[in-house]
């Protein structure tokens, strides 16, 4: 049951989803969409609703009302967090959380798709290719000399990047990344950035931001929330010149 | 399989934990020692060890497996469990009534068909729940089988609604604390206040016999080992590795595309039985089991056991166990009274000062006495240099 009104490329659809908390509207009929292989941005204000669209995305929230469809057909409003990221909709948040008591390999290993039961979690071998991939993306992520060390030792910006490692052996089809810039240097934040516009190469990733020079060097188009609704969508320069943008939120 | 291939599983199993190795080396050769001065050395000798030792060893072992059994869940998966003596007295009261249907026409009122509790109460035949524990394989599956139920049934509902931390503890102590009302009923059939105890014989052999108790203590170390074994084959597995995550960040790992309540269950449920035939090894050997093995105290003094000794080490479950029982031997033994409030101490002081148990202090005194060797020798090197 594919709806007419999707588009043909749209991996990610959000129509008229409404959460409220105790009265309060998180969400306000929110609309928009991702397309695959796309990388865009979402900024906001702090309360405008970003983490709550990304909880009900991942099956965290159940939205009050609307809709929720991934790949044109699925409805995500119906699943819960294990069965969404088994979908391939992985999640960074916005406090880096590793698993601190494990190192940096298994840390990846863990995140590694596939094997996911208890029971091949015992007896289950890791295949080459999957360690042949684990040891790429730890290169890719600058950890290949950390390996033993554990995610507790790790300072913040590699926190960062072992958890977008993680995301990626998930094998996400759509990455949701919630300030991966936050606390990193400005040599780490445009590395990051040069990582995630790679990254968009082969699937979706929506990032959740603040820091502007950090979506600047995104140069993706942008969604900016307000009070649970999209208020402007565009180009970073569209959007900062939009009157009701600089009032709310870039103005300050 | 060749032995060769179990002894390399072995070796690579107990490769990095060498404390594990000294525990289960330990273990067994303290019980192996015991065992020889009872059975070889006369009863006058200064050597002899007496059957009252062997016993109370037998009993400290069963104790560091239902520690092992609550350090698994606790120390590895987060789940506070208050209530893990239910499991270890559901194990004993499953070996207790086989031991109750071997008295057969030995006991009090001589009815072969009926325990004596029952021909007191006037029952006229035997309950369908009793029905084949005249079968010691029987008996046996029940160890497992009971405990492993409960807590699969329970962990199914409270993990299945994502009850954690200290819900579930103030659950698990509830559990515990309605089975032990449950258990002090005369109807419900298990012997009432009183449990079940007169215990004779365990496969013909009689218990109150020497050699019985020597096999006992035999059987608990033998228990103790490949319970350790399979503990510590499941944290090292990647399995394990889930458990820790769950414990240090539940939700990431959901949105890694993990079952956590699938992976609680599992533990959960392996624990319960561990603990059950830690039960079931202990009630043969103290000849009884009464509905106050489900007492709360019991487990919460177990949760004491494992934090004193260090969690997440399995082997320091293990020496918490039988540390803390040895103290509890000794002052019931000096003064009986002092012993609940020393357990309180133990348990303030563990929490303010022992976060890692002593596990944890002997490793921070081993590393102050290696950065000390080191100065120093870094010193005599310097000296060296500059002469």
């Amino acid at each position: 049951m594919v709806d007419k009104h999707i588009p043909n490329n749209t991996l990610l659809y959000l129509n008229n989803v409404t959460v409220s908390f105790d009265g309060f509207r998180a969400l306000n009929e929110l609309s928009f969409m991702v397309r695959e292989k796309e990388l865009s941005a979402i900024i906001g204000p702090n309360g405008a609703g970003k983490s709550t669209m990304m909880d009900v995305v991942t099956g965290k929230t159940r939205p009050d009302s609307g809709e929720v469809f991934f790949r044109g057909n699925v409805d995500l409003t119906r699943y819960d967090e294990t069965d969404v990221a088994n979908m391939g909709i992985g999640r960074k948040f916005q406090k880096p959380s590793v698993i601190e008591s494990l190192t940096v390999w298994e840390n990846l290993e863990l995140a590694l798709t596939g094997r996911r039961t208890p029971f091949t979690a015992m007896f289950g071998a890791l295949s080459v290719k999957g360690a042949r991939r684990i040891d790429e993306v730890m290169a890719l992520i600058r950890l290949s000399d950390r390996k033993e060390w554990s995610g507790a030792s790790l300072s913040h910006g590699q926190k960062q990047w072992l958890e977008i490692g993680m995301l990626l052996l998930q094998e996400a089809e759509l990455l949701l990344v919630d300030e991966p810039a936050a606390g990193m240097t400005d040599e780490e934040t445009f590395r990051t950035a040069d990582l995630l516009r790679d990254l968009a190469r082969e699937r979706s990733v929506v990032v959740v931001e603040h820091d502007m020079a950090f979506i600047r060097a995104l140069e993706c188009p942008v969604v900016v929330l307000h009070e649970g609704s999209v208020l402007a969508s565009g180009s970073l320069d569209h959007v900062q010149q939009n009157q009701k943008v600089i009032d709310v939120y870039l103005g300050r | 399989m060749t032995k060769g291939f179990q002894q390399g599983f072995l070796t690579r199993l107990l490769l990095e934990d060498r404390a594990g190795k000294l525990l289960l080396s330990s273990v067994m050769a303290i019980t192996v020692v015991v065992v020889l001065l009872n059975t070889l050395m006369p009863e006058g000798s200064p050597l002899h060890v007496s059957n009252y030792t062997v016993t109370l060893l037998g009993k400290y072992l069963c104790y560091g497996l239902l520690a092992l059994a609550l350090d698994l869940v606790w120390g590895y998966c987060g789940i506070l469990s208050l209530g893990h003596g239910a499991f270890f007295a559901l194990g004993g009261y499953a070996m207790g009534m086989y031991l109750m249907r071997q008295i057969g026409d030995r006991g009090v009122y001589g009815n072969p068909e009926l325990p004596d509790f029952m021909v007191f109460l006037n029952w006229q035949e035997l309950p369908w729940y009793w029905y084949g524990f005249d079968s010691f394989a029987v008996a046996l599956v029940m160890v497992a089988l009971v405990p492993g139920l409960l807590a699969f049934l329970f962990g199914w509902l409270a993990f299945r609604s994502r009850v954690t931390g200290v819900y579930l503890s103030i659950i698990t102590q509830a559990l515990t604390y309605a089975l032990m009302l449950l258990f002090f009923q005369n109807d419900f059939g298990f012997g009432g206040n009183n449990g079940l105890t007169d215990f004779k014989d365990l496969l013909g052999f009689s218990l109150q016999s020497d050699r019985t108790r020597v096999v006992l203590l035999m059987a608990s170390a033998l228990a103790l080992v490949l319970g350790y074994l399979v503990c510590r084959w499941l944290v090292s597995s990647r399995y394990g590795r889930v458990l820790m995550a769950v414990r240090d960040a539940e939700s990431r790992v959901r949105f890694m595309g993990y079952r956590v309540e699938h992976y609680k269950l599992v533990a959960f449920t392996l624990s319960a039985v561990l603990a059950g035939i830690a039960g079931a090894l202990y009630v043969p050997q103290v000849g009884i089991i009464n509905p106050g093995e489900f007492s709360p105290i019991n487990s919460i003094e177990l949760v004491v056991w494992v934090a004193v000794g260090g969690r997440g080490t399995l082997y320091g479950a293990v020496i918490g166990a039988v540390v803390v029982n040895y103290g509890k031997t000794w002052f019931t033994g000096v003064m009986p009274d002092a012993w609940l409030f020393a357990l309180g101490a133990l348990f303030v002081i563990t929490t303010l000062w022992l976060p890692k148990g002593l596990v944890g202090l002997y490793q921070q005194i081993v590393g102050v006495i290696n950065e000390h060797r080191d100065q120093r020798n870094n010193r005599k090197t310097e000296l060296v240099d500059h002469g």
